[in-house]
């Protein structure tokens, strides 16, 4: 296996595990917050708020305008 | 490790009429997206034609934006001009946001947070590396959005999901 596919492989690893979490969380059997739940827990305060409105920001400039 | 919750002071009361308003009817809308005394909130979708409108115009929107050349003005402003709206609609005039929860469970918070931690080590070590061997998740994702309809369907994505960070 090459250093390529291997880095692959671990983004694909990673973001697998947080669909896990996602679908874990939806099923309310357990202890693990949705990420919609901790996002919106995490935008309680303003400033949260403006850093997650931030990262979105970040994500279109870095995806759309680059 | 036993599981605690991590707590914080209790939210203000969202008021759908905004901050200050001193109005605080839950569920009820005025024709601007408002809350107001007397009037139901309709369900999803019983504004089809509305709906269709708001629709047909982000995808167009983001069709235009898809069309921009990288690096240049038109695409950076396509970007900010939503940033721009949103910001406004979350501080100046919120929508009626869905509660956010108390406390969350910190062992379950910590789940998430080591996988983010470890996207952005691998993100960080492949930005690192800068070789072809190691790529990032930008040189892995930036060729699948090369065709003009994915990059449009990957920007309605991006508004729907700043707009869904605006609701909570």
């Amino acid at each position: 296996m090459t250093t390529r596919a291997i880095t692959i492989v671990g983004f694909f690893a990673v973001i697998a595990a947080l669909v896990v979490l996602e679908i874990l969380g939806r099923r309310k059997t357990n202890n693990i917050p949705t990420l919609g739940e901790w996002l919106g827990y995490v935008m309680r305060p303003r400033a949260g708020r403006a850093l997650v409105l931030l990262g979105w920001l970040w994500l279109g400039w870095h995806y759309f305008a680059r | 490790m036993a599981a605690e919750d991590v707590t914080a002071e209790p939210a203000a009361p969202v008021s759908p009429a905004g901050p200050g308003s001193g109005a605080s009817t839950p569920g009820l809308l005025t024709a601007a997206g408002r809350l107001e005394p007397g009037e139901a909130k309709l369900p999803v979708g019983a504004r089809p034609a509305r709906n269709a409108v708001i629709g047909i115009g982000l995808i167009s929107y983001a069709w235009i934006l898809a069309g921009t050349a990288p690096f240049s003005m038109k695409a950076l402003l396509g970007v900010l001009l939503p940033g721009a709206v949103l910001g406004a609609i979350a501080y100046g005039r919120p929508p009626e946001r869905i509660p956010p929860p108390e406390s969350v469970d910190a062992t379950g918070f910590s789940y998430w947070i080591i996988c983010v931690a470890l996207l952005f080590e691998w993100e960080a070590s492949a930005v690192r590396d800068n070789s072809p061997w190691h790529p990032s998740l930008t040189d892995l994702i930036n060729p699948l959005l090369a065709p003009h309809p994915v990059k449009c369907a990957a920007i309605v994505v991006w508004l729907l999901a700043g707009w869904a960070l605006v609701k909570r």
